[in-house]
C-alpha cells in the first residue's frame, strides 16, 4: 500500500537530434534546358552527385543516432 | 499515501519509532498500573491503546521500509536518467559536428570539380553534342519518382 505511493515523476526527455538532420531532403536539380553541353551535364551530374553523398552521410548519421540513443535508452533500468 | 512523498525522510523515521515507543510503554504500563493505586482503574485502557499503538507502529515500521526503498529506487534512476540524458546531449552535439563537417567537405569536392570541368569546358565538349532524346532520358532520370507528402 505504501509502496504505491511515489509521485516521482521519473521521465527520460526524448534526445534530441542534430538540427543539420531536420532539413527535409532536397530535390535533384534538374538540367537547364538551355544548356545543352556535355560539360553543362557534367554539371549537373556533379551537383546532384554531391547532393546524394550529402543525404548518404546524413542518412548514415541518423542510423548512428538512432543506434546509439537506443543503446542509452537501454542502459536505464 | 502520496502525502508520505512531502513528509522529510527523518521526520517520517521519528514519527514511526515514536507510535512504537509509545505503544510498548503504554502496553507494559497498563500492565502493571492495575498494582499500582489511583491509577489502577486506566490499567486496562492503557493497554489496550498501547496494544492499538504498537500494532500501528509495527504496521508503520514495515511501510516506511517499502517507502524508504522506494524513495533509494526513484533516486537511482533519476540518476541514471540524467547520466543518459547527459550521454544523449554530448552525442547529438558530436554527430551534430561531425555531420556538418562531412557537408562542407562534400560541398569542397562538387565546387572543386565544377570548376576543373568548367576549366576544360573547350576539351570536353570537342564537338560532341547531346540528343534531344538523351536529354529528354537524363531529364527524367534526375525528376522526383515519387509525391513528396512530407514536407
Amino acid at each position: 500500500m505504501l509502496g504505491c505511493s511515489t509521485t516521482v515523476p521519473l521521465r527520460q526527455k526524448f534526445p534530441t537530434a542534430p538540427d543539420n538532420l531536420l532539413i527535409p531532403a532536397d530535390n535533384l536539380t534538374p538540367p537547364d534546358t538551355n544548356k545543352r553541353s556535355l560539360t553543362d551535364m557534367l554539371e549537373n551530374v556533379n551537383e546532384n552527385y554531391g547532393k546524394y553523398y550529402d543525404l548518404q552521410q546524413k542518412y548514415n548519421t541518423w542510423i548512428e543516432w538512432y543506434n546509439s540513443n537506443k543503446k542509452i535508452s537501454d542502459g536505464v533500468k | 499515501m502520496w502525502f508520505l512523498n512531502f513528509i522529510p525522510t527523518e521526520l517520517l523515521q521519528l514519527a514511526i519509532h515514536g507510535v512504537v515507543a509509545l505503544g510498548v510503554i503504554l502496553s507494559l504500563a497498563g500492565a502493571f498500573a492495575s498494582r499500582i493505586a489511583f491509577i489502577g482503574q486506566y490499567g486496562i485502557a492503557a493497554k489496550v491503546l498501547g496494544s492499538v499503538l504498537l500494532l500501528l507502529g509495527v504496521f508503520f515500521e514495515g511501510g516506511y521500509g517499502v517507502e524508504m526503498s522506494y524513495r533509494l529506487r526513484t533516486q537511482q534512476l533519476q540518476a541514471e536518467i540524467a547520466t543518459a540524458e547527459k550521454k544523449s546531449d554530448d552525442l547529438q552535439k558530436a554527430l551534430s559536428v561531425k555531420s556538418k563537417q562531412k557537408t562542407i567537405i562534400i560541398k569542397e569536392k562538387v565546387a572543386e570539380n565544377a570548376k576543373d570541368i568548367e576549366a576544360n569546358r573547350i576539351v570536353i565538349n570537342n564537338g560532341c553534342t547531346i540528343s534531344d532524346d538523351a536529354w529528354m532520358f537524363y531529364n527524367r532520370a534526375v525528376a522526383p519518382k515519387v509525391s513528396d507528402s512530407t514536407r
